[in-house]
């Protein structure tokens, strides 16, 4: 085993004071640059200001409407099956329509419980639930307010705000009740 | 009778008279079939069960269900030949079937499903448009819904009100791809046995209206139990999910109902969820268990031995009986505790029994008689001063005169499950778990043993009658009663009673133990005057 000596710090490295006063330039710059060009500083204001975020972000849960407005989900469960999280809570009805007979009478979401997986996307035979609803902040004072239930789920997004980042997907060929003459 | 046959070349031996299906089932072959049931004439109209056999002319196909084995017989259920049979017999039977599966209740258990997914798996070759036969979502019964695009013309629903509840009600309309399952005219699907078409039905054709919706097969947990509406003691799956019971299904028992139950067994689940007493009572008010139990405690002691009268219960397992007659002989006078017994209700010669309650022979095993005329003079004499019940709600069939005798005996205190007006006249009412959250055993009105097992756990804190009664008496020092489980009542009740073979709880099997009785105590067979069964083989497969 060789035992090595800790170099001695030479007397300019010991100050600190050049290295400091670099780091200090740098900052010094910036804030020159920004007092001087408030347009192009890099900071946004929010919740003022809110930054558009890139059209692939998985946002939260909506669910979709068929032409009539009524819900397109059939309340066959498949996403309350395949959520790894169980934060999803379906009541099925029974609807007096008799090509769509199944329908969900409550669809809840408990946004507490919800891991952003996005199975739930995936599972879906109707295309009837996404999540593209760019809100980064799902916040609230109770717990009970946190759990999103099937009007808010339907309606409680900006059509225009979603569609400017989902241009509308082609129409998956069902089977089933939608495929009816 | 044995004989040797060969299927795939695996050298077998099987009882004689039996059919392919069965004896490849019954040695782990898988076989695809949709029309056949054991328990049902064979139609042979699916044509899924092909298999190929070797014959002096070379192989030729035939169908399972409908071909008795002999001896010698060489059989191929996967060769090129008999795979291509039975994979396309499935094309066919799913060529216009609709592919609603998310909204159908059958999914999960559906055998067109399975069968695809086991035997099929092959890609759509349709070169015209879909036909669609309609007819969704039509009432036939009380029950039950009809979706005549879902079905397959199996037929087991038709022999099923043909052969076993002889009624008549279904039959197939039209012909070729225009065929369609319908009830004739004026006559609707409600018979009382109405129920099993929707759990022989393989597809979602047939579904029951309360289960309708309610919640998707693949969540459902089951739990081997026994239907308590009748002496029948029939076999019952309890499914659950959450703690909360959805539906009972038949569970199949050759001996007793193969795979059947009556409709007033099956909607039986309604009142494990409903009308649940949780908090102990006193005349009607809720009240704290603790000080309830010392109180009763000082009234049980303070009591003079002749002075109290028991009320055991059909309706409770033999353990819960056992025990109330243990307290009553070691503590007071054995012949003050009787049973009270409902009014003989509807049976038929199928299934259903008169006696409307689980337990009765279970009252006559342990030897506790009727309330007997010697009691009710007593009784009008006000003889009593402490009434003990458990779980036998006397107010929903007593006769009013005995109601109200019943009712002026100063202390009342009852254990039962389910909530009742009359509780405002009871002194102190204890909860007690339901039939489908404890361990327990009944003896049927054949002579079977059978048990019945927890499936949910609503109320942990609530605990059998037959605990709540031994703990009263280990807090009244009574030396005997020291048991946490009615699994330790029961071993201890094999021992004690000459007429059980001195097993353990856990020895008793699924299909229950037949316990020689004399003969008052056992009903008629049932299924008298129906096809005699000969061709139950395996148990292991359950038929869907």
């Amino acid at each position: 085993m060789r035992v090595v000596q800790r170099p001695k710090p030479k007397l300019m490295q010991s100050l600190y004071f050049i290295d400091i006063f670099k780091g200090l330039m740098l900052t010094l710059r910036h804030v020159i640059r920004n007092i001087l060009n408030p347009d192009q500083m890099m900071v946004v204001y929010f919740p003022e200001q809110k930054k558009e975020l890139p059209p692939p972000t998985r946002g939260r849960h909506r669910l979709m409407k068929r032409e009539d407005g009524s819900p397109r989900c059939t309340a066959c469960m498949l996403c309350a099956t395949v959520c790894p999280a169980e934060c999803i809570h379906i009541l099925a009805g029974e609807s007096t329509d008799t090509a769509i007979e199944k329908y969900p009478e409550r669809f809840d979401i408990d946004m507490l419980r919800c891991v952003y997986c996005g199975f739930c996307v995936e599972a879906c035979p109707l295309d009837a639930i996404r999540m593209d609803v760019p809100e980064v902040t799902v916040a609230n004072y109770s717990r009970e307010k946190l759990v999103y239930h099937k009007e808010f789920l339907l309606n409680h997004h900006n059509e225009d705000y979603v569609k400017n980042y989902n241009p509308p997907r082609p129409v998956i060929e069902t089977h089933g009740p939608l495929a009816r003459p | 009778m044995t004989i040797k046959i060969k299927i795939n070349d695996q050298p077998l031996e099987v009882p004689e008279g039996i059919n392919i299906l069965e004896a490849a089932l019954g040695n782990q072959i898988p076989l695809e079939h949709f029309c056949y049931h054991r328990y049902l004439p064979v139609a042979g109209n699916c044509r899924t069960c092909m298999v190929e056999l070797e014959g002096p002319r070379g192989r030729a196909l035939t169908i399972a269900c409908n071909t008795k084995v002999t001896e010698g017989m060489v059989i191929y259920t996967n060769s090129p030949g008999a795979q291509t049979a039975q994979k396309s017999a499935l094309e066919f039977l799913l060529l216009d079937h609709p592919l609603d599966c998310p909204i159908c209740d059958k999914a999960g258990e559906c055998k067109l499903q399975d069968n695809y997914m086991k035997y099929g798996l092959y890609d759509s070759e349709r070169m015209v448009p879909r036909y669609f036969k309609g007819g969704k979502d039509l009432s036939i019964g009380e029950h039950i819904i009809l979706d005549q695009e879902r079905c397959v013309l199996c037929t087991r629903c038709i022999r099923f009100v043909d052969e076993v509840t002889e009624t008549s009600e279904l039959g197939i309309i039209h012909r070729g791809h225009e065929s369609t399952l319908t009830t004739f005219p004026g006559k609707a699907l409600d018979n009382a046995y109405s129920g099993n078409t929707t759990d022989i039905c393989p597809v979602g054709a047939l579904t029951l209206k309360e289960f309708r919706f309610k919640q998707r097969v693949w969540f459902l947990k089951k739990t081997e139990s026994i239907c308590t509406k009748c002496a029948r003691g029939c076999n019952l799956w309890i499914e659950q999910n959450r703690e909360t019971v959805f539906r009972l299904m038949p569970r199949e028992n050759p001996e007793i109902n193969r795979t059947w139950i009556c409709n007033e067994g099956r909607m039986s689940f309604n009142e494990i969820n409903d009308h649940r007493i949780v908090k102990s009572q006193l005349y009607g008010q809720v009240d704290d268990l603790g000080s309830m139990v010392e109180k009763i405690q000082n009234i049980l002691e303070g009591v003079e031995k002749e002075k109290i009268l028991g009320i055991a219960s059909p309706w409770a397992t033999l353990e819960d009986n056992f025990i109330l007659r243990k307290l009553f002989k070691n503590r007071w006078n054995l012949d003050h505790l009787v049973s009270l017994l409902p009014p003989l209700g509807e049976s038929d010669s199928i299934l259903r029994l008169p006696q409307k309650y689980p337990n009765g022979v279970g009252l006559q095993v342990l030897e506790i008689p009727e309330l007997s005329k010697s009691i009710i003079e007593k009784l009008n004499d006000r003889h009593f001063e402490v009434l003990l019940v458990m779980e036998n709600e006397f107010w929903q069939f007593a006769s009013l005169e005995l109601q109200q005798s019943l009712f002026t005996i100063k202390h009342i205190i009852v254990l039962t499950t389910h909530q009742s007006d009359v509780f405002q006249k009871i002194e102190a009412v204890f909860p007690v778990r339901a039939f489908a959250e404890k361990y327990g055993t009944l003896i049927n009105a054949m002579g079977y043993l059978q048990k019945i097992n927890p499936a949910i756990n609503s109320y942990p804190e609530i605990v059998e009658s037959s605990i709540f009664i031994a703990r009263l008496a280990q807090k009244m020092k009574i030396p005997g009663f020291e048991f946490e489980t009615p699994v330790e009542v029961f071993n201890a009740l094999s021992q004690e009673q000459s007429i059980f073979p001195k097993i353990r709880f856990h020895q008793i099997p699924s299909h229950g133990l037949f316990i020689p009785l004399d003969t008052n105590g056992v009903a008629p067979a049932p299924f008298s005057g129906h096809q005699k069964v000969d061709n139950v083989f395996v148990r292991g497969h359950q038929f869907k």
